[in-house]
């Protein structure tokens, strides 16, 4: 129960220059380029982004979850102070569910039909805790009760169907938690749900992230202001910036985050509610330089080499524009 | 389009009382009780509610596939609601449905020119070059190049097939577009894309607007006018300035509350962001207002009061019985 | 922007899967060998030759052997395929256009059409299928024309089952029923939406149900009341075989052979068409 996190002063999870590819017929296609980011505990991690940004490719890889024909080309990732790059199918096994927990996108998928929630629940708590069947059951209890669904002694013998789709995220983030995990990984938890379950839910997931580190996957600034302390954009399989929330969210600096925040709707007509102008670029497209460079309003010639994720005041940012004084930005 | 389109609102879409119930298992289930609502030319109206709550269903009973149990639908002061096939499709002419899911919307066997020039020919609007030239008026309409017609589905994005399902929309030149969730399915990168769409396709026609969404400050930057759903029934209706400066209902007081803005912090502040609870059973309706077990406001007559929509401010209409009751517990200011 | 992206989509519309290259391959060497062999010098199906009687695999003179009557089975096996192929075939075409209509109205007619479609299948459907095709042939008299007749017939509800669930699942989906909302009358709608997603499982079964078929035609002509009975065809080489079974069983090793290939190519195929068509409208969805 007593997980190492509790004595460890170091960060919980540090991912440094990451690089995924697909092999192809053409050479390696990179998905993830140089991905750096740190959690410590109690730390809330938005990896913010637009589909194909490789935000869900960089949980997935840190989980030793890519698809089959994905490589991790270089970099490394250092959890508790194991490597994971080099782990085995079999440490992974043992670290996926007791030390790092998973919330999926879509709750009606990720439980399965044909099982009791609280079967699924106590099987977690006894494939990694020594405890007996009736303690298993009392801790599956008390996840549920944590999680704030209503008569947790009951519906611990329900089927998934039985349950609206928010009582059932609410249990996918019981089954997340149950062992104590020292991360938590949440990859676009509210997308499918109602506003004000979407709500109930970000509740939860902070709640939870009091005893751990969280990372929360998003393509919603909106979602990620709720709960994260940091932010880490992504765009194109690059991280673009990176900072405190705070940083970002009043101070964003690179034009993608700016573009990015400005296509979330908010209650005021002083902030601009504008769409990103040009389209996510495809898959198989390839760029030089900086791959926002098509869709930038400041793009310029030194745009066409690849800008460093640069400290500046703080926080990081890769953006010749930002980077380079006496440039008009 | 034409120069009367500003001179006196017509009533385009007229929906009075309606209910809608399903048979499901031998059970009752009330999708829709006693809603009215209405959509003048020009005029772009937000439909607003959790899933469950009918809005969908309101989409559907419009366009003629769910028969009401009750009440009328009109459209341009015709009765449509029990009409048949035969003189619907003159209706669906001018009245055209938005579907969700952009990519299960476009046959994916079809060229983008194909899909465009479906509604032409079966109103037979024109010769084969006429209809040629308009499906390339329509995909620029939405801002798409040319050579989009000679593609399939599957080379675009969902904002740009939610984009070219517009397009197809418009083909036979509706009065009326009936939106239901265009973009729920879509990043929230691209929704104000479909937005800008919206508004200028709008403001440019003079046609009117039914747009269905569950995200209350989406619609802020879109609708003229709000109708908010709770469980089956319409809660609160008005001008969306209004509605969204002074809801006169406590769940539309919730939705906006629950509307995540990139603020930092902005979680902390407030704890009543989370509202709790869930909404009814369709199957078991209560007397009552729907909403009381999850009202911040409620009081013992709420659950023994039937609630109707009425007149709450000048421009407003709520079904609460309590409209002042958030000010007065100094939950609105 | 997209030109990498239709070529190498392209890329993969050639990439056919093996399994569908063996069976068209098989399919093609035994469609030619009745025209080759002549060609070649091999004597004549109905060759019938005394003193080449039961010959062994092998020789020189009859690659696969030779029957009583000294007929040479490689010839006899190949002008058989010409005639089960041609009966396989001129089935499934009929057990199609009967099959595949019916289907469509019965999917498409949610009243009275659909209850009296569903009820004759049933009805065809639980008659034993042998049983029937030997009463009906006893009526209709034996030949190429009514072997085909009786198959085509008894086994059409197998394409009108598919159709009729594969329609209803399409008839439900957006696009169709956006089209519906642009006006386009049913009949259209049944044609440009519905059919051509039906061609995959369509072109798929067609395959299989011609193996069935081959099967079928075989056991018929084995129980003497398919083919002719001089006709050189496999169900008939079997017959023959059965009175020498012992003496010369390569008799019925080489029809049986040819009937084991033809249907596991058609299979092959089939296989193959419906991975194809689900490995494309995968990437379209």
């Amino acid at each position: 129960m007593n997980n190492t996190a509790m004595t460890n002063t170091g960060p919980i999870l540090a991912l440094q220059n990451l690089s995924v590819a697909f092999p192809t017929k053409d050479g390696d296609r990179a998905v993830l380029d140089n991905i750096s980011f740190t959690l410590h505990e109690g730390d809330v991690l938005g990896l913010v982004g637009e589909s194909g940004s490789g935000k869900s490719l960089s949980v997935l890889s840190l989980m030793k979850l890519l698809p089959p024909n994905a490589r991790i080309k270089s970099g490394k990732i250092n959890f508790l102070g194991q490597d994971l790059v080099h782990a085995t199918e079999n440490d992974m096994r043992r670290i996926r569910g007791r030390d790092i927990g998973m919330i999926f996108q879509d709750p009606f998928s990720s439980l399965n039909p044909v099982r009791r929630i609280g079967d699924l629940l106590t099987e977690s708590v006894l494939r990694h805790q020594k405890v007996s069947k009736a303690v298993a059951r009392d801790i599956a209890i008390k996840a549920l009760a944590d999680v704030a669904l209503p008569a947790p002694a009951e519906r611990i013998d329900n089927y998934p169907h039985q349950l609206s789709g928010g009582q059932r995220q609410r249990v996918v983030i019981a089954l997340a938690g149950i062992n104590n995990p020292s991360l938590l990984i949440a990859d676009e938890p509210t997308t499918a749900l109602d506003p004000t379950v979407r709500m109930q839910v970000l509740a939860l997931i902070k709640k939870a992230a009091t005893k751990r580190s969280v990372i929360l996957v998003t393509h919603d600034f909106g979602a990620a202001a709720q709960i994260c302390n940091r932010i880490a954009v992504m765009y194109y399989g690059r991280v673009v910036e990176t900072g405190t929330a705070e940083q970002i969210l009043t101070a964003p600096v690179h034009p993608y985050t700016k573009a990015l925040m400005a296509a979330v709707p908010r209650f005021s007509t002083e902030h601009a509610f504008a769409p990103i102008p040009g389209d996510p670029p495809k898959p198989t497209e390839r760029f030089d330089g900086c791959s926002y460079r098509p869709r930038c309003p400041a793009a310029a010639d030194d745009c066409r080499s690849i800008p460093p994720l640069t400290d500046v005041g703080g926080h990081s940012i890769a953006c010749w524009r930002a980077t380079q004084p006496g440039l008009p930005s | 389009m034409t120069s009367s389109v500003t001179a006196t609102p017509t009533r385009l879409l007229d929906i009075e009382n309606i209910s809608v119930r399903f048979s499901v298992g031998g059970r009752d289930l009330h999708a829709l009780r006693k809603v009215s609502l209405h959509v003048d030319n020009g005029e772009i109206v937000g439909l607003v509610g959790e899933s469950g709550s009918g809005k969908s269903t309101v989409a559907k009973a419009a366009m003629g596939l769910y028969p009401p149990t009750d009440g009328t639908i009109k459209f341009a002061d015709q009765d449509i609601t029990h009409m048949g096939l035969r003189a619907r499709r003159e209706i669906w002419k001018r009245m055209q449905l938005i579907f969700q899911d952009p990519y299960s919307s476009l046959n994916p066997r079809l060229t983008i020119g194909e899909i465009l020039a479906e509604p032409l020919e079966a109103h037979r609007m024109g010769t084969r070059d006429a209809i040629r030239a308009r499906t390339a008026e329509l995909v620029a309409d939405v801002s798409l190049p040319a050579e989009t017609l000679n593609r399939y589905p599957n080379q675009f994005s969902g904002g740009q097939r939610q984009r070219i399902a517009i397009a197809r929309a418009l083909a036979t030149a509706p009065d009326l577009l009936i939106a239901d969730e265009p973009v729920s399915a879509l990043d929230v990168s691209v929704q104000a894309q479909i937005v800008t769409v919206f508004k200028d396709v709008i403001a440019r026609r003079g046609i009117g607007l039914l747009i269905i969404a569950h995200d209350l400050a989406l619609l802020y930057h879109l609708a003229n006018r709000l109708v908010v759903m709770y469980a089956g029934q319409v809660v609160e209706e008005g001008p969306t300035k209004d509605v969204i400066a002074n809801p006169q209902h406590p769940y539309t007081f919730s939705l906006i509350k629950s509307s995540p803005e990139p603020v930092p912090s902005a979680f902390a502040e407030d704890g009543f962001r989370a509202i709790a609870g869930e909404p009814p059973s369709p199957f078991d309706p209560p007397v009552g207002c729907p909403f009381y077990s999850r009202c911040p406001v409620a009081a013992p007559d709420c659950t023994t009061t039937p609630t109707s929509l009425r007149q709450t401010t000048p421009t407003q209409k709520s079904a609460c019985l309590y409209p002042d009751a958030l000010k007065s517990k100094g939950l609105l200011s | 922007m997209s030109a990498t992206v239709t070529a190498s989509r392209r890329k993969d519309r050639t990439a056919l899967p093996t399994g569908l290259v063996i069976g068209l391959g098989i399919l093609v060497i035994m469609g030619l060998l009745p025209f080759v062999l002549p060609l070649l010098g091999a004597p004549g199906a109905d060759v019938i030759n005394l003193y080449d009687r039961f010959e062994k695999p092998g020789s020189l003179s009859h690659l696969l052997g030779s029957d009583h009557l000294g007929r040479d089975l490689l010839a006899r096996m190949a002008v058989g395929f010409k005639w089960s192929f041609a009966a396989a075939i001129l089935s499934t075409a009929l057990s199609l256009a009967i099959g595949a209509p019916l289907g469509l109205l019965a999917a498409d007619q949610s009243g009275w059409p659909r209850r009296v479609i569903l009820q004759i299948i049933n009805l065809t459907m639980s008659f034993p299928s042998l049983v029937a095709a030997i009463c009906l042939i006893a009526i209709i008299g034996q030949g190429f024309m009514s072997l085909v007749l009786v198959l085509g017939l008894l086994t059409w509800p197998v394409f009108a089952r598919i159709v009729y669930a594969e329609s209803l699942a399409i008839l439900e989906k957006d696009y169709v029923i956006a089209a519906r909302f642009m006006g386009v009358k049913q009949w259209r709608i049944l044609f440009r939406h519905v059919l051509p997603a039906l061609r995959p499982s369509l072109l798929a079964t067609t395959a299989f149900h011609f193996a069935d078929m081959l099967i079928a035609e075989s056991a018929l002509s084995f129980l003497g009341i398919g083919a002719p009975i001089d006709s050189s065809t496999w169900g008939n080489m079997l017959a023959d075989s059965r009175s020498f079974l012992f003496q010369a069983p390569w008799m019925m090793l080489v029809p049986a052979g040819a009937i084991v290939l033809v249907v596991v190519s058609a299979n092959l195929i089939g296989d193959g068409i419906s991975t194809l068509l689900r490995g494309r409208s995968q990437r379209s969805l």
